[in-house]
Order: C-alpha cells, then sequence, then structure tokens
C-alpha cells in the first residue's frame, strides 16, 4: 500500500479529512480488499489507542482490563415497546425455538465520523437505503448489484466492532436496525423461555409474560 | 399400591419445611433462613394474586396463579392491561433446591428489616454481590406464609432496574403430607443431570463466581446450535452458539431492561463461522467477559 493512502486513511480514520478527499479514499476502499483488511486494523488500533487515553491503559491492553474500561460507552440498542398479543405456552421438556441468525453489519457513512452526537444506535435517524443484504455483500468483497443506489455516497459496508465509542459511532441504517432487533429479541424469547422455569425465580414466568405483554417478540 | 411411593428422603424434606414454615418465629430467623423458607413456600404453596412488573422502561399488572397437584407446580400468569392478552403458563416437577445456601458465598445478606406490603406484615432483605459482576436485589418475604411480596433489581448504583410486587394476594391453606406423598423428588433430580451431560464443541472459559450451569441443549430446532445456562441463585445467562454463514468479526449488543445481549462472530478451530451470544441479567461488563471467554475446543 502506498504511504499516502497510508496517510489518508489515518487521516480519515482521525477525522481529519475533507468531504473530498473522503470520497476518493471510501472508493478506494470499496474496490481493493487488501485496503479494507488493512482500514479494518487502523481502525481498531486506532480505537483501543483513543481509549488508552482515556483509561490510562498500558500497551498492549488485554481484553479483561479493556473490557472493564470501554463498557460504560458501549452503544446500546433499546428495544422498542410495543403491545402485540402472542399466545405464550412454555413447557419444559420441550423447550426450542427458532433463533434467526443473521449477521451484525452496518453502514459507515464518513461525514458522520465527526458528529459527537452521543446518542444511541437506536435514537440514529440516519435513512441510507443501503440494505443489510448489500451491507453484507460489500463486507465480503462482493460487488453490489447496483452501487449507485446501495452506495451513494461512496459509503464504505462495515461490521459493527465492539471498540468504537460514542463519539465515533457509524450511524445505522433503520433497517439494520431493525434487523438486529429482532435477531436478539429472538434471543431474549429463548433467553425467557429457558430461564422461566428455573428455581432461580421466585415467580417464574412472570418476566415472560411481562415482556410478551411489553415488546413484539 | 399407592402410585406416589413416599421415599424417606421426600417426607424428612417436607417435615422440615412444616416445621421451618410453622414453628420458626421470625425474631429467631436469619436472613438466610428467610430466603430458604421464601424459596420452599414458592415451590408448595398455592397462591394467587395480582402484581405490577416494572421493568425499567414499562409497567404491566399481572394476575399470577400458583397450584400445586401430584407433585407439579402450575403457574398461571394473565395481563390485567390493555387488550385481553392469552395466558401465560408453565408447569414444572417439585423438586429439592438448596441452592440458597450458596447465594451467602457470593452475597452479602442484610439483616432482616420490617415492613409492609400488600397488607401483609413483611420482612424486607437486601442482597449484594460481593463483586460488582452482578446486580444486588431486595426482597420483601410475607412473615405469615413466606411468600415473595417484593423485589427489587438494583445497578451498583442502587438504580432500580426492575420491581416486582403484589398489590393484594391471596395465599391457600397448604396439605403439606399430600404434597409429599406425590412428589418424587430423586427421579426428576436424576432427569435433569442428563441434561447437562452434552458433549459440546465450545466451552466457558469464565463464569462469576458462584454461577453453575442448569441446562444445557445441544442443537435447537431449526439451527446448528448449542446453548447452557448459568445461574448463581439468584441470576441467570445463558450461551448460545449457532454456525454462521458470515466469516465477520462483528460485535453487537442491546438490553432490554437488566438483560443484556451481546453477540459476537467469531471462527471455530475448523475454521466454520460462529456467532455467539450471551443473554443475562447481569451487568453488561461481565457479559462481555462471558462472551470473550467462549473458546472452541481444539
Amino acid at each position: 500500500m502506498a504511504e499516502s493512502t497510508k496517510s489518508s486513511m489515518s487521516m480519515l480514520i482521525d477525522g481529519e479529512l475533507n468531504q473530498e478527499d473522503s470520497n476518493k479514499i471510501l472508493q478506494e476502499l470499496h474496490q481493493n480488499e487488501e485496503l479494507r483488511t488493512d482500514w479494518r486494523n487502523y481502525h481498531a488500533i486506532s480505537a483501543v489507542l483513543r481509549r488508552e487515553e482515556l483509561s490510562s491503559l498500558k500497551a498492549p491492553p488485554d481484553w479483561e482490563a479493556l473490557s472493564q474500561k470501554i463498557s460504560d460507552d458501549y452503544n446500546v440498542i433499546s428495544f422498542h415497546p410495543k403491545r402485540t398479543r402472542k399466545r405464550v405456552y412454555l413447557s419444559l421438556g420441550g423447550i426450542a425455538a427458532a433463533v434467526s441468525f443473521m449477521v451484525a453489519v452496518f453502514v459507515f457513512q464518513p461525514n458522520l465520523w465527526n458528529d459527537n452526537s452521543t446518542e444511541s444506535v437506536a435514537d440514529t435517524t440516519d435513512t441510507s437505503s443501503v440494505s443489510p443484504q448489500a451491507a453484507m455483500a460489500s463486507i465480503n468483497g462482493e460487488v453490489p448489484e447496483d452501487p449507485v443506489n446501495t452506495m451513494p455516497t461512496a459509503s464504505f459496508a462495515f461490521s459493527f466492532v465492539f471498540h468504537y465509542s460514542n463519539t465515533d459511532l457509524p450511524s445505522v441504517p433503520q433497517d439494520v436496525q431493525e434487523e438486529l432487533h429482532q435477531q436478539h429479541l429472538a434471543f431474549l424469547e429463548e433467553y425467557d423461555k429457558i430461564t422461566s422455569g428455573l428455581d432461580e425465580s421466585p415467580l417464574p414466568v412472570t418476566r415472560v409474560a411481562a415482556r410478551t405483554v411489553s415488546i413484539e417478540l | 399400591m399407592n402410585a406416589y411411593p413416599i421415599h424417606t428422603s421426600r417426607v424428612i424434606a417436607v417435615v422440615s419445611l412444616v416445621l421451618l414454615a410453622g414453628y420458626a418465629t421470625a425474631n429467631d430467623r436469619t436472613s438466610l433462613e428467610w430466603l430458604q423458607a421464601m424459596e420452599d413456600a414458592m415451590r408448595i404453596t398455592p397462591y394467587e394474586g395480582n402484581l405490577s412488573y416494572w421493568d425499567g422502561q414499562d409497567m404491566t399488572t399481572l394476575h399470577f396463579l400458583h397450584e400445586v397437584e401430584n407433585g407439579t407446580q402450575n403457574v398461571t400468569v394473565d395481563p390485567l392491561d390493555g387488550d385481553e392478552e392469552e395466558s401465560t403458563r408453565i408447569s414444572k416437577k417439585l423438586r429439592q433446591s438448596s441452592i440458597t445456601a450458596l447465594i451467602s458465598d457470593v452475597y452479602d445478606l442484610g439483616k432482616p428489616l420490617d415492613d409492609r406490603i400488600a397488607d401483609r406484615p413483611a420482612v424486607c432483605i437486601s442482597i449484594t454481590p460481593k463483586q460488582p459482576d452482578r446486580y444486588s436485589m431486595n426482597i420483601c418475604i410475607c412473615k405469615q406464609s413466606n411468600i415473595l411480596l417484593k423485589k427489587e433489581v438494583c445497578d451498583e448504583h442502587h438504580n432500580k432496574l426492575t420491581i416486582l410486587k403484589f398489590s393484594e394476594i391471596n395465599i391457600k391453606e397448604t396439605d403439606f403430607l399430600d404434597i409429599a406423598s406425590n412428589t418424587d423428588l430423586e427421579q426428576t433430580e436424576s432427569e435433569d443431570e442428563k441434561k447437562y451431560d452434552l458433549d459440546l464443541e465450545w466451552q466457558v472459559d469464565w463464569v462469576p463466581k458462584g454461577f453453575a450451569i442448569t441446562s444445557a441443549a445441544d442443537h435447537l430446532e431449526t439451527q446448528e446450535s448449542s446453548n447452557a445456562s448459568y445461574s448463581d441463585g439468584l441470576f441467570s445467562f445463558s450461551v448460545f452458539v449457532s454456525e454462521s454463514d458470515s466469516v465477520n468479526d462483528g460485535s453487537i449488543e442491546s438490553q432490554h431492561g437488566p438483560t443484556v445481549i451481546v453477540s459476537r462472530m467469531t471462527s471455530d478451530k475448523g475454521g466454520r463461522a460462529q456467532m455467539i451470544t450471551v443473554v443475562g441479567d447481569l451487568p453488561k461488563e461481565t457479559i462481555w467477559k462471558i462472551n470473550r471467554g467462549i473458546k472452541f475446543e481444539p
């Protein structure tokens, strides 16, 4: 990789690149898998370094120490309470349910990187048209069928990595958020089914019933 | 011939419950004894009432019915708010549990304090973790019946995450000898033991102190996946591991009330993409640490 590209990528990660140069480097990223790998590494390193500054961690940081520090500003998706009517009949001997395992893929929008907003993922209002499927195709190095529609501003598909703090959180399209909600709601439902019969719960199934009322499972 | 043979250990256990519930006075009990009495009473005492449940976001009012018949607990919960909802039901075999005895290893138990909940005299006990890897809890127990009347889950800053409280409750008379003659505790325990003896392709390197496996399954119906659940007697978490089509290394976290869900993509020893998800009523730092500690066997 040319030094100029490395430098540009570094500046991009630090939010020091203008819109025109950002689009240029992102276009290169879109076309070059090797560059994308470097990009991921750069960004992970950058995120860790920033957290070192915040937490006074000594390099190289180990996960255990890091996890204690960085969790405070993870971005949390809050489920939107929705009322629904749904029958739930639990039998401890036959608990099994379909759990959707979709890949968590978010889409980067470079012009929002410098936004110091602290709102959560669920609060973002981005309406990008990039679909989860297109994002996944891009991250796998595949060319989207319609690059004009799926990458309108040379945006770059990127998996959400926990290292990101609030200040550099990528904006998440609404439809991707919904997919992630459904995915995790399926896990929540399965967890409730499993644990509602445990002796640890003095009032078993109460939580399940309450959640069935308050959220859409 | 009696269809439900009486085992000596079962009779001793149930008679002990009677003695504990009927003859020990409130002033004589320690916090741990109150918890044990509550745990036993919640399993074998028929009761019903209305309770409110706040999960940090929404308040729900429910009608709760607990019945015991032929050695089986039957619970029916009906939401009382909004449109009429279908009942939520669960049935399970009565079983002995000694998990409460382990609580004092990982929690500090506060002194029982007198209070009044749902127009009943109660004692309230604070349960604080010795390590900040789990939540704390405040519970209030009916002095007369040992039934739980109120439960609060709090974070390390004492913010309330959930509140569960009976507004009214009707506790029925219990025929302890009938319960004893219809309960086969030994058989239930042996069946449960079988569920945990699975040859999973992954292992959990770290769990908070006091957590023990409570259930496991090597697959769900529609996915090549496996799961295991753990509990410390008060809180629980579950691990789900499933094959995935993607090889991305992203992670995602979400939360509902005190329940945190963390999914992480990784690869197993064979290079197959796997998604590891941990769901639990624990602080998110703890859930992340558990998730990161899940490894695949060589």
